[in-house]
């Protein structure tokens, strides 16, 4: 009871409610742009946190996040192209009901059931993240150390279709880490004579670099998506018939959204993709699927804007960002230094009740804001993708350079772009390289920290439980995801050999 | 042919940054572990898995069977957008070099119009007018609303004298 009436302190006294709405406003427009992913539009926004109050930063991410979840079913509603990888579900009959003559339906309902998934989200994560945060509490350098190994085993697993090239992410952002003055001696490393270089690369610079300017510079030689013309769609929230109907489908989104969105690594689109499949298989109307069913919008709309919130489970309790968009939320609580984990709650009680406080108004907002501002993601899509472009480019090497006034700063974003550019020419996954990069420091310093306990002896990552715990999951994570994609792989030989013999 | 260039990407870096971590200085307050012990263990780390995966492309191609002048099909159309990138990556370096000699509001039109001419859009009135009237929101936004400090350029200098 006292942290609502916290919560509500916080709301009349800070500009807490503000940063939420203004958050859920961008995030519905970088959501409704095609290929401005929530965690790029969230990126864009970064580095205009730096000044803000911390409260209002964090919440004014988190909120981001929501209204692109939203966003992206709108032009995927309209234009038949996901404005956000898990709004791809929302095409699938989103686009046939457009079609149909029924845009304005399909948008309400993704409205409604978004704003639905986002409160359970919301409620799941007040639930779960304290207690989780208290196994925390129990944690020495050695547990500390293994919980950076296992998050970024696990993102690296599941980051991609390759479990080396996720590995190889997550140690190439381990390295950029380890840039700057060394943790422990002062000793600078591969500072190359660079001031600028001695307090190492910040995390924000290599988040702006390759999820943002990457895309930016892969969508260069990229088509025009098709504009929506300028006809008038007006949203339509479903009437109480429908509004029933909607409960399964609803139901199911959210219980998958809350599962995907707690494990690291999994996200929206799974969530998205699964709720629809079982929406289906659990539908009385399942020949209705991909001709323009509203279920087959409410299910994965429900769980992706769970997933909006569950993802930060694991974020709060042990700084472990499950997504893209998790890993620069991580990066705004870094900037404002704020250490996700148990100490977050003891230390910074106010930061959560705020950001819970925050998600709450900011789904309140989505309610509204969803057909407020649609006029203007209509007039946006509409605008040619070039001029978006530049403005988008200019906006980077203006916010990049608000955070010390250096165009240094700015050279390591392109540079980080033009790598971003390279990672995904060659199927190298963005989120393990970022996690390296966040992650560096805890796995380095909590390494040599318990080594320094130790006198150097490595057996002391074997005597403490919490370590060997951690460790060992890691260890079964990458063996079992090697063990199940070669044991995939080798399926799908001997059954295309046996599809070509009997061809023959 | 995809996996292939990427093993040769990592393996590139993991020898230069391995040479370089070689270079670190050795302090009297450093651990056991030194400053250049993790890198030394990240570069054979990332050494070692960029060789796991050339390894594999190659059984892959071997197991499929593709002859060898196919081998490049995964990688095609590719130059051409990382040319289209290289181009967007050069426009930001000119704004680099140019935006402390002819400061901010110039470089912001600047960037805006080329960038949108680059992406396909035609030089004309509307657009000059878009990049101008662009670049002003930015000058308003950041120079007189949030105060921050942009580089100015040369002109308060050439205004002085």
């Amino acid at each position: 009871m006292d942290a609502v009436l916290q919560g509500l302190d916080m709301l009349v006294s800070t500009p807490l409610g503000l940063a939420a709405i203004a958050g859920v406003a961008w995030g519905i427009l970088g959501g409704a742009l095609p290929g401005i992913s929530p965690s790029i539009s969230m990126a864009l926004l970064l580095p205009f946190t730096y000044g803000m109050e911390p409260n209002s930063a964090i919440v004014l991410l988190a909120s981001t996040y929501i209204g692109a979840e939203y966003g992206g079913s709108i032009p995927a509603i309209l234009i038949r192209t996901p404005g956000t990888n898990a709004a791809a579900a929302t095409v699938l009959d989103g686009y046939a009901m457009k079609q149909q003559g029924r845009g304005g339906e399909a948008l309400g309902i993704s409205l409604y059931s978004g704003v639905i998934g986002g409160f359970i989200g919301l409620l799941m994560l007040v639930l779960l993240t304290r207690p989780l945060a208290n196994l925390a509490l129990a944690f020495t350098p050695m547990s500390y150390f293994a919980l950076g190994v296992l998050g970024l085993s696990v993102i690296a697993s599941l980051a991609g279709p390759s479990i080396l090239k996720g590995l190889a992410a997550g140690l190439l952002g381990l390295m950029v880490a380890t840039v700057g003055t060394d943790p422990i001696s002062g000793v600078p490393r591969f500072t190359f004579g660079r001031v600028e270089l001695l307090d190492g690369i910040a995390p924000i610079l290599v988040m702006v670099g390759l999820f943002a300017v990457s895309e930016l510079f892969r969508q260069a030689g990229a088509r025009a998506w098709s504009a929506p013309g300028s006809g008038a769609t007006r949203l339509r929230f479903p009437g109480g018939g429908l509004r029933r109907r909607l409960v399964r489908p609803q139901l199911i989104g959210t219980s998958i959204g809350t599962v995907e969105g707690v494990i690291p690594g999994a996200g929206g689109t799974i969530a998205s993709f699964l709720s629809y499949n079982e929406a289906r298989r659990w539908s009385r109307f399942r020949e209705e699927f991909g001709k323009g069913s509203p279920e087959g919008i409410a299910a994965p709309e429900a769980a992706n804007n769970t997933v909006a919130s569950t993802a930060l489970v694991p974020l709060l309790s042990f700084g472990i960002p499950g997504s893209n968009s998790a890993a620069i939320l991580l990066g705004g609580l870094l900037v404002h230094g704020l250490l996700p984990g148990p100490r977050l709650f003891i230390e910074n009680g106010d930061a959560v009740i705020g950001l819970y406080t925050g998600l709450f108004v900011a789904n309140l907002s989505l309610l509204a804001l969803g057909s407020l501002i649609l006029p203007v993601c209509l007039w946006l899509v509409n605008r040619s993708r070039a001029l978006l472009t530049a403005f988008i480019y200019a906006l980077i090497f203006s916010g990049i350079y608000t955070i010390n006034s250096s165009l240094f700063d700015v050279g390591l974003v392109l540079a980080a772009g033009a790598f971003g550019v390279l990672m995904r020419l060659v199927g190298l996954p963005i989120l393990p390289a970022v996690l390296g990069v966040v992650l560096g420091f805890l796995v380095e310093s909590n390494y040599r920290r318990s080594l320094l306990l130790s006198a150097g002896d490595h057996s002391i990552f074997l005597e403490d439980p919490i370590a060997i715990g951690l460790l060992s999951a890691a260890l079964l994570f990458v063996a079992g995801s090697l063990g199940t994609r070669t044991w995939l792989a080798v399926r799908r030989r001997a059954s295309a050999a046996n599809g070509a013999e009997q061809a023959q | 042919m995809r996996d292939l260039l990427g093993a040769l990407i990592l393996l590139l870096m993991a020898g230069g940054y391995h040479a370089a971590s070689l270079g670190i200085n050795r302090s009297a307050l450093s651990d056991e572990v030194g400053a250049a012990g993790l890198p030394v263990v990240y570069a054979g780390a990332l050494t070692a898995l960029a060789l796991a995966l050339a390894i594999k492309a190659l059984v892959s191609l071997r197991l499929v069977g593709r002859p060898g002048a196919d081998a490049g099909d995964d990688l095609r159309g590719e130059g051409r957008k990382l040319l289209r990138a290289a181009g967007m990556l050069i426009i930001g370096i000119g704004y680099i070099a140019i935006v402390d000699i002819a400061g901010y509001l110039l470089s912001m039109i600047a960037v805006i119009a080329l960038v949108a001419v680059y992406q396909g859009e035609r030089m004309n009135r509307r657009l000059a007018g878009l990049a101008i009237g662009g670049g002003a929101m930015f000058f308003i936004f950041f120079i007189l609303v949030l105060g921050i400090d942009m580089p100015a350029g040369i002109w308060p200098a050439l205004a002085g004298s």
